[in-house]
């Protein structure tokens, strides 16, 4: 008898236990934070990293999905920065803070393509008026034990207006997440399923911009890259080039 | 740990389509493994408890082993008993205990090979039900299908002339993979900015059990398909364009 009761013990201290995790992990999230509290924790945060740069303006609060919000500002510098917040933990939390608005995806879960957002804060100083983003694979082809392969070469755009917003986030194109999941299916799952890595087939995959200015010529980058760069935070952001027209097909 | 047993149960990838003859291989290895170690419980009961031997069988399972792709076919050759030597040290603290389940740790171990015999001949059988070189084993349903442009090259228009590529599925003819006219086609239209294939072709399903996954590319003129699986590329061509409103040549 007395053994039951022990294990009656367990099992409530086990499903407690349980509870606590699953509240602390995926409780709904609580109201974003406003403005005046985004700017203090934006600031402390840009302090602790050593930076004598200061947010001067919030633009927008961007909610990505109901945990992921994305936050453009303007710095004293001048900087055009984004910023990412996840709530997590039971508290919105600043994962990631970038001087330089350049376009990027936030990949929530790499193995989502449905996850992944888009994000840009391009300063209007540049005259960027469209911004073009490209996910590009390259053309391969050869042999493979004895056999010819020939993969193609897969060149996918989506056009951003930039005359009423500068910035903004949104969702990978439906398209591309049709191809990036394709691609996905056909990985063996054993290789990365167990742990949150990037896919290798979907590694293949470049993303890529370059911004055009009111006459549709392509904006020069140096105007992009000046002043003082800072970033520091999360991985899950995948960097993209810079692309010359005349590497587009 | 978990992995070997998910392994045992199911060979397949869990994006895959379901793969009848693997599963219902697998299920019959399952059926003579449990056979054998009723046999061997039978020839003793009171010497062992029944749910312990169960639980020496399955940690027996676990191994190191030797894996290589065969025939697109992945084999696993198990070489070192891991689980038994754990199990051994495991079990002989006890006196005359490790005696008395050591042939279900055995048996564990064997069931490898009854798995591995079991993926030989699902996967022999398989080349006959479900012939790579015939493009129905890839693309057998096709009610929902539909294509996407995925290069500059190919017209965001066209759709798929449904009717068209079901009755094309028992006449396409696979081909070669690059012949001259690719080449041409590749290095000096290269500067052309020609992608041979810029279609996707989504939402088709492979044939029922084939467990098969793929992607497939549509040719520009709408009469080629080049399907690409986990191991090679095949190519198929037909007589009749199934793409609608391209200007289809």
């Amino acid at each position: 008898m007395r053994r039951h009761h022990i294990a009656w013990i367990w099992v409530s201290l086990a499903s407690v236990l349980l509870l606590v995790f699953m509240w602390w992990n995926y409780s709904p999230p609580s109201q974003f934070p406003d403005e005046r509290q985004l700017l203090r924790e934006m600031n402390d945060a840009l302090n602790q990293f050593g930076t004598s740069d200061q947010v001067a303006e919030i633009q927008k609060v961007i909610q990505a999905d109901r945990r992921h919000v994305a936050v453009p500002y303007i710095s004293e510098d001048g900087n055009y920065g984004m910023s990412f917040w996840i709530w997590g933990k039971w508290k919105w939390k600043l994962i990631n803070l970038e001087s330089n608005g350049e376009p990027r995806l936030w990949m929530i879960d790499r193995n989502d393509p449905s996850s992944y957002f888009l994000t840009w804060n391009i300063a209007p100083e540049t005259g960027a008026k469209k911004l073009n983003a490209y996910m590009i694979r390259r053309r391969d082809f050869g042999m493979m034990d004895g056999k010819n392969y020939y993969s193609p070469r897969i060149q996918m755009s989506k056009e951003i207006v930039l005359t009423e917003e500068s910035f903004g986030a949104i969702s990978l194109p439906p398209a591309w997440q049709e191809v990036l999941q394709s691609a996905i299916r056909l990985d063996e799952t054993e290789t990365f399923s167990w742990f949150d890595s990037y896919p290798p087939s979907a590694m293949q995959y470049e993303f890529g911009w370059n911004a055009l200015d009111r006459d549709g010529k392509s904006v020069s980058q140096e105007v992009f890259f000046n002043g003082t760069q800072y970033s520091f935070g999360s991985s899950d952001f995948q960097y993209m080039m810079v692309i010359d027209e005349r590497e587009l097909e | 740990m978990i992995k070997y047993f998910i392994r045992g149960v199911n060979e397949i990838n869990e994006y895959g389509p379901f793969d009848f003859l693997s599963n219902l291989l697998t299920g019959l290895a399952w059926g003579v493994i449990a056979y054998l170690a009723y046999r061997m419980y039978r020839k003793n009961p009171g010497q062992q408890v029944g749910w312990k031997a169960f639980l020496v069988l399955l940690f027996g399972i676990s191994s190191f082993s030797i894996t290589w792709t065969m025939a697109n076919t992945i084999i696993r050759i198990a070489v070192l008993p891991l689980g038994v030597w754990v199990l051994y040290f495991v079990l002989k603290r006890k006196e005359g205990r490790w005696e008395r389940y050591r042939k279900f740790a055995w048996l564990g171990f064997g069931a490898n090979y009854i798995f591995l015999l079991s993926i030989l001949v699902a996967s022999s059988i398989g080349h006959f039900v479900y012939p790579s070189n015939h493009v129905a084993t890839f693309v057998s349903d096709v009610k929902e299908a539909s294509i996407l442009s995925i290069h500059p090259t190919g017209n965001a228009k066209v759709s798929l002339n449904v009717k068209a590529l079901n009755s094309e599925l028992q006449t396409l003819k696979q081909s070669q993979i690059f012949d001259e006219s690719w080449y041409e086609d590749t290095f000096y239209q290269e500067k052309a900015r020609y992608e041979r294939f810029p279609y996707l072709l989504m939402d088709v399903k492979p044939k029922w059990g084939s467990g098969v996954r793929s992607t497939i590319y549509v040719e520009e003129d709408g009469k080629g398909l080049l399907i690409q699986t986990p191991t090679e590329y095949l190519y198929f061509r037909s007589t009749q364009s199934f793409v609608k409103g391209s200007d289809a040549r």
